[in-house]
C-alpha cells in the first residue's frame, strides 16, 4: 500500500515538474500543441461563413507585455463583434526564448477566434527564429478569407545585417502578381518599408511594388515603431498603418467591406 | 565597452572554436582527475585541482552537464564549474554551454545515521552558451549595443538541498551527494516580475537533479 502510495506521489510529482525542466534557457522545444499555430489557425479561419464585410483585429510587440496581451484577449473576447481573426504583427518575444514564446501562445490560444503571428526582429535573437518556425511556421507565407488575400513577409532586414535576404522582394512580387479573383489584398510586416532598420536598398523597391498593386491591395499594416500611425506616401496609392505595441492597451480593428475599409485604435 | 567587445567578438566568430574552448575545459579536469589518480604516495593535492566532481541533469545549464567544483569556508562556500551539452533530438538544435555557480550553504548540516542533509543551499550562476548566433554584445551592424541585454550570457540565481554520506578518507570516492536545485535566469526573472498576475513564480523556475562525487 505504502509502496502504491510512494509511486503515486513520485507520479503526481514527475508530471508536475514536466514544465519545470529546461535544458538551456536557449533550447527549442515545443510540444505538438505548441507548433504549427498559423496552419492550424488559417484551417480554422478557412471554416468560418465568407461574408462580404468583416473584421480583424491587428495587435503588435507584445515582447514581454504579458498581462497587458491578456487583458486583451478577455477584452476582445467580450466583443459583439464577428471578428474573422487576430494578427499580431511581431515581436512576439523579447528575448527570442522558447519559454517567451509558450507563454504568449498560452495567453493567445484563450482568443475565441483564430489568431496569426508574424516574426518581429526580436523574435530572430538567438534560437528565436527556429522557435517561430517550429511554433508559428514560415516566415513568408499567405492566407485568404472571403474574397481577400493577406500576404505576411519578414521584414527584419537589421538581424541579418541587410545581407539582402531579407525581405525577399521576388516572392513578395510573385504574391501580388497574383490577385486575379481576389477583391482586397493586406499586407503584413514587423518593420515599416519607411523605418531606419528596412534594408535602405529594399525600401523604394517595397514601395513600388505596392504602388504599382494598389488597385487591389488596400493597406500595408506594421509594427515595431511603438507607436500608432498611418500614413498616405503617395496620392491615389495604398496607406501604411502601424499598429502601437500591446503594452499600450490598445489595437487597431479594421472592417473589410466589400471593397473598401476602415481603421480603427481601439483601446481597451 | 568597446574594448570589452572587442574581446569577447572573436571568441563568438567561430563555433569550431567555441566547441574547442568547452572540450579542452572539459579535457583539463579529467587529465588532472586522472594525473592524481596515477599517484602512488599520496600528497597534498595542487591548490588547482578540484575537490569534487559534479554530473547533473537538467537545471537550465543542459541535457547532461558534466563539472568540478571547489570547497572553501568549512564546506560553506563551493564554486562549480560545469560543461553542459543539450543533444540535437531534445533541444531542437545541438548546444554546449558553460556555467560558473557560486554556491553558499548557510545552515549548519542535519546529520542521521549515515547521512547528512544540507536542507539549503542558495548560490548565483553564469551561463555562457557557446555559439555564433548568441552575442555578448548587440553585432557590429547595430547602433551600439541595441537590445541591451546579452543573448549567449545569462546570469541566474539557485536554490536547493543536497543528501551526502559521511565521508570516508580512504576511498577513492570519499564522499556522495545527491541534490536537486531550482534555477531561475535574469531574462525569466525580470519577465516575471513584470507579469505577477499572468506568470506564475513556477514558470520561470528549471528544475535540475545531480550527482557529487568528492575525490
Amino acid at each position: 500500500m505504502l509502496r502504491f502510495f510512494a509511486a503515486f506521489l513520485l507520479i503526481t510529482f514527475g508530471v508536475s515538474c514536466k514544465d519545470l525542466f529546461q535544458y538551456n534557457p536557449n533550447e527549442v522545444r515545443l510540444e505538438e500543441k505548441d507548433q504549427n499555430m498559423n496552419a492550424k489557425n488559417i484551417q480554422k479561419l478557412q471554416a468560418l461563413p465568407q461574408r462580404d464585410s468583416f473584421k480583424f483585429i491587428v495587435i503588435g510587440d507584445s515582447q514581454r507585455f504579458y498581462e497587458d496581451l491578456d487583458e486583451f484577449v478577455d477584452n476582445v473576447n467580450g466583443l459583439n463583434d464577428e471578428i474573422a481573426f487576430v494578427l499580431l504583427n511581431g515581436d512576439i518575444s523579447d528575448f527570442g526564448l522558447n519559454r517567451e514564446f509558450i507563454w504568449i501562445n498560452a495567453i493567445l490560444k484563450k482568443l475565441k477566434y483564430p489568431y496569426i503571428g508574424v516574426i518581429g526582429n526580436h523574435d530572430m535573437l538567438a534560437n528565436g527564429r527556429l522557435i517561430y518556425n517550429k511554433m508559428f511556421g514560415a516566415e513568408d507565407f499567405t492566407f485568404e478569407y472571403s474574397g481577400s488575400k493577406f500576404i505576411c513577409l519578414n521584414t527584419n532586414s537589421y538581424e541579418v545585417g541587410h545581407d539582402g535576404s531579407i525581405p525577399d522582394l521576388p516572392w513578395l512580387q510573385q504574391e501580388v502578381n497574383d490577385l486575379a479573383g481576389y477583391k482586397n489584398a493586406f499586407i503584413f510586416s514587423h518593420v515599416p518599408p519607411f523605418d531606419n532598420e528596412f534594408d535602405p536598398s529594399k525600401k523604394n523597391r517595397f514601395f513600388e511594388i505596392l504602388g504599382a498593386a494598389s488597385h487591389k491591395v488596400r493597406l500595408s499594416i506594421h509594427g515595431h515603431q511603438h507607436k500608432y500611425s498611418l500614413f498616405l506616401p503617395k496620392e491615389n496609392e495604398l496607406e501604411y498603418l502601424v499598429v502601437s505595441t500591446i503594452y499600450k492597451r490598445n489595437y487597431a480593428l479594421i472592417t473589410v467591406i466589400d471593397n473598401t475599409y476602415r481603421v480603427e485604435q481601439k483601446f481597451f | 565597452m568597446r574594448l570589452l567587445q572587442s574581446l569577447i567578438t572573436p571568441i563568438e566568430l567561430s563555433r569550431n572554436f567555441s566547441k574547442r574552448i568547452a572540450l579542452s575545459f572539459l579535457f583539463c579536469f579529467t587529465s588532472m582527475w586522472y594525473a592524481n589518480g596515477q599517484d602512488s604516495v599520496r600528497r597534498q593535492k595542487h591548490w588547482a585541482f578540484p575537490d569534487h566532481a559534479i554530473i547533473q541533469f537538467a537545471g537550465g545549464i543542459g541535457y547532461v552537464s558534466v563539472g568540478a567544483g571547489y570547497t572553501a569556508r568549512k564546506e560553506k562556500l563551493k564554486l562549480v564549474l560545469l560543461y553542459g551539452y543539450v543533444p540535437e533530438s531534445i533541444g531542437g538544435l545541438p548546444i554546449h554551454a558553460a556555467t560558473a555557480q557560486l554556491k553558499w550553504m548557510p545552515l549548519k548540516p542535519f546529520r542521521f545515521k549515515n547521512f547528512e542533509l544540507q536542507s539549503l543551499v542558495t548560490g548565483l550562476l553564469v551561463n555562457y552558451t557557446f555559439g555564433k548566433q548568441y552575442f555578448a554584445f548587440s553585432p557590429e551592424y547595430y547602433p551600439f549595443n541595441y537590445y541591451g541585454h546579452p543573448t549567449s550570457i545569462h546570469a541566474g540565481i539557485l536554490a536547493g538541498s543536497e543528501i551526502y554520506t559521511l565521508p570516508k578518507k580512504n576511498k577513492k570516492i570519499k564522499q556522495w551527494g545527491l541534490y536537486y536545485e531550482l534555477v531561475s535566469y535574469d531574462v525569466e526573472l525580470v519577465s516575471y516580475f513584470g507579469n505577477t498576475q499572468t506568470l506564475s513564480f513556477k514558470d520561470v523556475l528549471s528544475l535540475g537533479f545531480g550527482i557529487r562525487m568528492r575525490i
